[in-house]
């Protein structure tokens, strides 16, 4: 049995893997139990440090790196053929989605923001009575030619949200100038602001196709002049 | 004969041959460090696991792992420190995985599984104890101990493989070797007085 004093000193001393000095090394000299428990421990550190180098010296198989190197090659030959692949997709996605991104809001924006300008200030103004006696704004939306007609306010209704409102064609980059005009106009005066189309030129206009117009035929034996004979004599003259 | 080539629109010719080029070479230097390096791996991956088949796997998989990050590796010469990170890392994650199902599967047997006549004339009584009580090293204990154990690795080396100083090097062994020998000191006594 280890003396109580020196026994933490002697398992340190012996787990440092280093002679003891000073103090503990003269202790040991004197002190045979001590000695003999330094002994043990000793050993004990040697049957450590024997069990961690079995362990950790294992020896490695021969098939390890030829099954490394196979792994190695089935790795490298699939990153070689989905790589194009991979790359192709991202890039496709990228600019489906670059193109989405790009189109879709504007056009939203555009007409949304030209509806509102042109409905809001149609709010403030005072209605107008149709023919029909029914109420009804004096608001003209602008159209992005999709329609390609220009409805009137008073012609024949399509349906009753679109009746009640003018459409004007306008190219879609000049929509929102043509919204800011119309609604400059409408507050300087009550005029009604009237925008036609230009005319088309000659040229362009589509030729129009008259109908032939025949007399109407009236059909009728010719009469026999004198002195000529019905049996062909005529051939004669 | 006309010699026709079919290539990626947008790309070159010339460019896929430099990039094929490129990982060649690639693949030729891994495969350099891979025959100084793979042993280590699996020295490692076997330390932990203290099982031939599952230490092949987690090192194999190791290697897959580097090779595919081999080419984002911007220190080369760390590579045999990353090596022994990765590996120790998925070795780690094995011995934690199977010890739960160890435990799920007793608990569904109620019979744990018996070692068989080979595996116990191959792991003498001490050498499952140390084994046992190397499971519950820290792992930044665990891992400094079994460099330093093996076989041409100096402490300095060890510094250096795992980016520390050589004091932390040392501290961690020390307290290594202590708390194992603290585990095993009774083991010692029992088979010794046998």
């Amino acid at each position: 049995m280890p003396c109580e004093n020196y026994r933490e000193a002697l398992i340190e001393a012996a787990a440092a893997d280093s002679a003891p000095s000073g103090e503990l090394r003269s202790h040991l000299d004197a002190c045979a139990s001590c000695r003999a428990a330094f002994t043990e421990e000793l050993q004990l550190f040697a049957a450590i440090d024997t069990g961690v180098c079995a362990t950790a010296n294992a020896e490695v198989p021969h098939s390890f790196l030829p099954h490394v190197r196979a792994s190695l090659e089935i790795v490298s030959a699939s990153q070689r053929r989905w790589t194009p692949f991979l790359i192709f997709a991202a890039a496709s996605a990228a600019i489906v989605l670059t193109v989405f991104i790009a189109a879709r809001p504007r056009r939203a924006i555009n007409d949304s923001q030209s509806k509102q300008i042109l409905e809001a200030r149609s709010g403030e103004k005072p209605t107008t009575p149709d023919r029909g006696g029914a109420i009804r704004s004096p608001a003209i939306v602008v159209s992005d030619g999709s329609h390609q007609t220009v409805q009137r306010r008073n012609s024949l209704p399509i349906n009753s949200a679109s009746s009640s409102q003018l459409e004007v064609i306008v190219p879609a980059d000049e929509r929102e100038a043509f919204a800011r005009f119309v609604h400059a106009q409408q507050e300087q005066s009550d005029v009604v602001v009237a925008v036609v189309a230009a005319a088309l030129d000659e040229e362009d206009k589509p030729p129009i196709m008259k109908p032939l117009l025949i007399a109407k035929l009236v059909v009728r034996p010719l009469e026999p002049l004198d002195g000529e004979a019905t049996d062909g004599t005529e051939e004669e003259r | 004969m006309q010699e026709l080539v079919l290539i990626q629109p947008g790309r070159t010719a010339e460019k896929e041959f430099a990039q094929e080029a490129a990982a060649a070479a690639l693949r030729r230097e891994f495969e350099e460090r891979l025959t100084e390096c793979g042993p280590l791996a699996y020295r490692v991956a076997r330390g932990v696991l203290r099982n031939s088949a599952d230490a092949e796997d987690v090192a194999q998989e190791a290697l897959l792992r580097a090779y595919r990050r081999f080419e984002r590796l911007r220190d080369r010469s760390r590579f045999r420190a990353w090596l022994v990170r990765i590996a120790f890392r998925l070795a780690i994650d094995r011995a934690r995985a199977s010890k739960r199902r160890e435990v799920r599967e007793t608990l569904w047997s109620q019979s744990a599984p018996r070692p068989s006549t080979e595996d116990l004339a191959a792991t003498s009584e001490f050498q499952a104890h140390l084994d046992r009580a190397m499971d519950d090293l820290p792992e930044k204990r665990r891992l400094v101990l079994l460099l330093a154990a093996m076989q041409g690795h100096s402490l300095e080396e060890v510094a250096e493989m795992l980016g520390l100083p050589m004091g932390t090097v040392k501290s961690r062994l020390f307290f290594a070797r202590k708390q194992l020998a603290e585990k095993l000191r009774c083991h010692a006594k029992t088979i010794e007085k046998r």
